[in-house]
């Protein structure tokens, strides 16, 4: 009984959250794109896989716990396979670049509710 | 319970702030760096009880946080959760060795923080307790004479390399299980007759020479990658964490030799003459998550029944072979 007030207190707390998630997703879409952008003109652009390594991080950290299981498994991969690259090995692969607009495709389609 | 979370993600501060809340733990501080997280503990009137720390932020780290607190005086056993996205083994190993203990990580299940925190609630109010039962335990126990509750006391130890917490090496193993137990080891090593040699001694006496067997422990395993704990009494748990084993019978013949070079001496001047007895490394390859909890008991298990029985009959068992080639 305790635990289901605790749930129904927590998803109230939740969705304030995740209106924040959803605002935040806008602008790490829009920088997602500068920085894939950078990566299409500069194939070995490791400042750029840096950022984009970051900001999936935190999408990673936050996207299931406020119900986007998918978003944040799809920033996992990208968090991953950047954290554990080697930078010698040259431009990043199609596989990790084509993972990259997946997630910006994603971010896109999230909007913050206009609901009070 | 005063907690101290540091995350550079605000979205997992709000998170954690609401989880928390609801739970009842409200005294949260939070923090968006290593930086500021050091200032505010340098700062507090009241030392924090607890922390959350992640591990990937922008200039010092999580871990390096963590062996920051560690070094400082009043958080020398305070629990430090890392509550971070890095699920690789060598952040774990890393977390770990730095002095976490425990691990959480991201996305993280909210009932999943919540029983953490629970435990965690339940160590620090006992510790409290004590504290409030006995509000000058520290200086006045040292020179008191060892009880039994002494010897049951299982010692941070956390000065002394690779040493953790009984509990945190529990909760390594337990994290580790999800990821992969590839290579790794655990024995126990027991110190028969600890308890009767020091059963008139002071508690700093005891306290000490448990410590020494440790840092003999601790020399004896480099350059190996390992945690070890000690288990209470003269009983301690070493778990290889990188795919290295002992042979135990070579093993203890350097550690006693180590700590014959120790010169140990009780207080009254007589020399001491005990002696630790190694057991024989269990492989956590095939166990499974449960599996996993109970090893440490089994390792302590095995190295008893090795001090029992003289090693040369167990030896030439016919499962010896076996026991060595699945280094079981």
């Amino acid at each position: 009984m305790q635990h289901t007030t605790d749930h129904a207190r927590i998803s109230a707390g939740l969705a304030r959250i995740q209106q924040s998630f959803l605002s935040e997703a806008e602008a790490r879409c829009a920088r997602l794109r500068v920085l894939r952008q950078q990566l299409s003109e500069m194939t070995q652009d490791q400042a750029a896989l840096k950022e984009i390594g970051q900001i999936t991080h935190k999408i990673a950290g936050t996207a299931a716990t406020l119900g986007y299981p998918e978003l944040g498994v799809q920033a996992s991969e990208i968090d991953d396979a950047i954290d554990q690259r080697d930078p010698a090995t040259g431009a990043p692969s199609p596989d990790l670049l084509a993972k990259i607009d997946s997630v910006i495709s994603a971010l896109a389609l999230l909007k913050p509710s206009t609901q009070g | 319970m005063k907690i101290l979370a540091v995350d550079d993600d605000p979205l997992i501060l709000q998170l954690l702030t609401e989880v928390l809340r609801v739970v009842g733990f409200t005294n949260l501080t939070t923090c968006e760096s290593a930086h500021d997280a050091l200032g505010e503990i340098e700062r507090a009137d009241v030392p924090f009880d607890c922390f959350l720390l992640d591990i990937q932020m922008p200039g010092m780290d999580g871990i390096e946080l963590t062996r920051a607190i560690r070094k400082l005086p009043a958080h020398k056993v305070s629990p430090i959760v890392m509550i971070t996205a890095m699920s690789d083994r060598s952040y774990i190993d890393n977390a770990f060795a730095a002095g976490a203990s425990d691990y959480v990580t991201k996305p993280f299940e909210i009932g999943e923080v919540h029983a953490r925190l629970g435990q965690i609630h339940e160590r620090v109010l006992a510790h409290k307790q004590r504290e409030d039962r006995n509000p000058v335990s520290a200086p006045r126990d040292a020179t008191s004479i060892v009880t039994a509750s002494d010897f049951q006391s299982r010692l941070p130890l956390s000065d002394i390399d690779a040493f953790v917490e009984y509990l945190a090496l529990e909760n390594y193993l337990f994290q580790v299980s999800r990821v992969s137990l590839f290579g790794m080891r655990a024995f126990g090593i027991v110190v028969p007759g600890l308890e009767r040699a020091f059963q008139a001694s002071s508690v700093y006496e005891y306290q000490s020479t448990v410590s020494d067997f440790a840092e003999a422990i601790s020399d004896c395993l480099k350059p190996r990658s390992f945690l070890a704990a000690h288990a209470g009494s003269g009983e301690f748990v070493c778990v290889l964490t990188d795919g290295d084993t002992i042979d135990p019978v070579a093993f203890e013949t350097t550690l006693c030799e180590t700590i014959r070079d120790m010169d140990l001496h009780f207080c009254d001047g007589r020399a001491m003459t005990l002696e630790p007895v190694v057991g024989n490394p269990i492989s956590l390859q095939l166990k499974s998550s449960r599996g996993v909890a109970n090893v440490l008991v089994q390792a302590l298990a095995d190295a008893e029944a090795v001090a029992r029985a003289p090693r040369t009959h167990r030896e030439t068992a016919p499962t010896s072979a076996l026991k060595q080639l699945f280094g079981w």
